[in-house]
């Protein structure tokens, strides 16, 4: 972490709070991500706070909104907050064990599994979400948390990174990558025609486990 | 982010990214549904009717969520008319939770008379994080008038009765006094109106009003043009002093029982008000609702011929006829209707030509000059000029 990274980061926080303050416009999330990017870029370790103040920004752009008293607001406030947080305790670990797997597998390529399995993770904490929200949805703790949302988000993130996978994979494995890729499109028109939500979780588990052994098959 | 995480076998930066990623897809999903709500937004403002020039005051905004579902994050900003000067931002960000209603208030100050209007509000609503708004403009005109400023300058123009030397404190025009009513003693009333019997009964000073001490019908005109908006500084321009000077004619005038007619000329029509003086307040505001600041006289000084007819009167009527007008205007006028204005009027008409820094637009010898040209034009018809002596401008305005 070297000095001129930091003072970066000061003159860009303290520069986009004086134009927030101006304009009245939130610059500091932006150009937090941007500054995230940019570091990512040159491989700083500044990466993980310019990351974390675009979270800390909203969280204190939504406890500093509007009414402060009322305790409904609150309730609201809250329930943001904690949906936010929710996110971050279900995503990162979700990423970490998937990313930490594919590399203890020792692949010649891991990440294409990785996020396939943190695709498929996402899917299944969905559904286990899922039918737990249908029952508490009406208590008012659980309303705070916002789960349908955090449910849905979850089934999407693990869909579109799932896709993101199979692009992947068709780029680095050729025919192998786009069989996986037609054994994905088939699945998830298939949980599509489901209605009961754990069917999905199933198809998208057995998704992750072909797959998966495909690459052991192909790769060890 | 999460390239450079798996470039470089950074476990921990994709754990970061994705739930960024997540994140920013939670944020998304929020604007969305928020956008969808904006029209179940009920936004309204408070505000007083009726304020008086450079007096602060408070706006109140308030946003209602009418639909089922809360709203993450909303940004109002209201659009606050030139000339008036804002104490407060106009905006606020607030959670409006379902069925709630969520406001916040703002102070302004007018610096310049007349009708004003806060148009339109501009409503932002996005995601909890404020990665995605949707931004949108709402249509709530909410008017109010400002009224010129009366508290602090001299209300009660000498000037007036040096004009026309009816309104002598303690004479009475029609030779009669009897007393047709009693009131409190204010400063300024003559000393020998005081019944000082009423003082022995009752302990306070009482001054008599006399039946036939006030006769008069006055036709008070006024003709504002753009001009008389760019000359001096707000809230000090020119036409500021002249509807200062109405105002206080208007008043002054009320407070000896004179009726007043009044006639505003500010636009392509002419704004009449009869008997103003009656209820003083209302015609106030009657008037200075016609007027928008930067307002402009479309027609020819002889409009005002007409005003008589306006008003159901004719000019008989009328024991004067009062034009507030100052030397820019006359100047700019064309003298042949001016003139005309002069001779239909005769000896009732009296040009009033308020106090004002017009050396600093005009050079000295051709506004003495011009001074000159206009009595003697005036008088000819048996009429008479008069400069205002009072000062009616006003402290600049201290921000804070």
């Amino acid at each position: 972490m070297e000095v001129v990274e930091i003072l970066i980061y000061v003159a860009t926080v303290a520069l986009t709070s004086l134009l927030t303050y101006v304009t009245g416009v939130d610059l500091i999330s932006l150009a937090a991500a941007a500054l995230t990017a940019y570091y990512a870029s040159i491989g700083s370790n500044m990466t993980v706070i310019s990351a974390i103040t675009v979270v800390l920004v909203s969280i204190v752009r939504i406890a500093t909104a509007r009414p402060v008293k009322s305790r409904k607001a609150l309730m609201v406030k809250l329930k943001y907050l904690t949906t936010m947080t929710t996110v971050i305790a279900i995503a990162i670990p979700i990423a970490y064990i998937s990313a930490g797997t594919a590399i203890q597998l020792q692949l010649v390529d891991p990440w294409p599994l990785a996020i396939l399995i943190a695709a498929s993770l996402y899917v299944l904490v969905y559904g286990l979400i899922s039918p737990t929200t249908l029952h508490l949805v009406s208590v008012s703790f659980w309303d705070m948390l916002d789960l349908e949302h955090v449910e849905e988000f979850l089934y999407k993130s693990g869909v579109i990174i799932g896709a993101l996978a199979m692009l992947i994979n068709v780029a680095t494995h050729g025919v192998l990558g786009l069989i996986m890729m037609l054994i994905y499109i088939v699945t998830l028109f298939a949980t599509m025609k489901m209605k009961l939500l754990l069917h999905r979780v199933v198809v998208s588990l057995i998704m992750a486990v072909t797959v998966a052994i495909t690459y052991i098959y192909g790769y060890t | 982010m999460l390239l450079y995480g798996i470039k470089n076998v950074d476990i921990y930066a994709v754990a970061v990214s994705f739930s960024l990623i997540l994140l920013i897809y939670y944020d998304y999903h929020q604007a969305v549904l928020a956008s969808d709500l904006v029209e179940g937004l009920s936004i309204s403002r408070d505000a007083p009717k009726i304020v008086t020039e450079l007096e602060e005051f408070e706006v109140h905004v308030i946003a209602e969520n009418l639909s089922g579902t809360d709203i993450p994050y909303i940004t109002i900003r209201d659009s606050v008319p030139e000339y008036v000067e804002v104490q407060r931002k106009p905006t606020a960000s607030m959670i409006l939770p379902r069925g709630e209603a969520v406001g916040f208030s703002y102070k302004i100050r007018p610096v310049l008379s007349g009708s004003h209007t806060l148009y339109g509000l501009t409503v932002r609503v996005g995601g909890p994080l404020g990665f995605f708004v949707v931004e949108t403009e709402l249509r709530s005109p909410t008017s109010f008038t400002v009224l010129p400023y009366s508290g602090g300058v001299p209300l009660r123009l000498k000037s007036l009765e040096r004009l026309w030397g009816l309104i002598v404190p303690g004479r009475s025009t029609g030779g009669m006094y009897d007393i047709a009513d009693l009131r409190e003693y204010s400063p300024g009333d003559d000393y020998r109106k005081i019944v000082w019997k009423a003082l022995a009964r009752s302990g306070k000073l009482y001054v008599r009003e006399d039946f036939g001490e006030v006769t008069m019908r006055l036709l008070l005109m006024l003709d504002v043009n753009a001009i008389n908006w760019e000359l001096g500084t707000p809230p000090n321009t020119l036409a500021s002093i002249e509807l200062r000077v109405l105002r206080s004619i208007v008043e002054t005038l009320a407070k000896y029982g004179v009726s007043v007619d009044v006639a505003v000329c500010c636009s392509a029509t002419t704004k009449v008000v009869r008997n103003a003086t009656e209820d003083v307040e209302r015609s106030l505001v009657d008037i200075f609702s016609y007027i928008t600041p930067y307002c402009s006289c479309s027609s020819p000084i002889t409009v005002f011929l007409e005003a008589p007819t306006y008003l159901g009167r004719s000019v008989e009527d009328y024991s004067a006829m009062l034009l507030v007008v100052n030397p820019v205007a006359v100047a700019s006028e064309n003298p042949a209707r001016f003139l005309e204005l002069v001779r239909t009027f005769g000896r009732k008409f009296k040009v009033v030509i308020p106090r004002f820094e017009y050396e600093n637009y005009i050079d000295k010898e051709d506004l003495a000059k011009f001074y000159s040209t206009l009595a003697s034009l005036v008088e000819r018809a048996e009429g008479s000029v008069e400069m205002l002596e009072e000062n009616l401008t006003l402290r600049p305005i201290k921000r804070g």
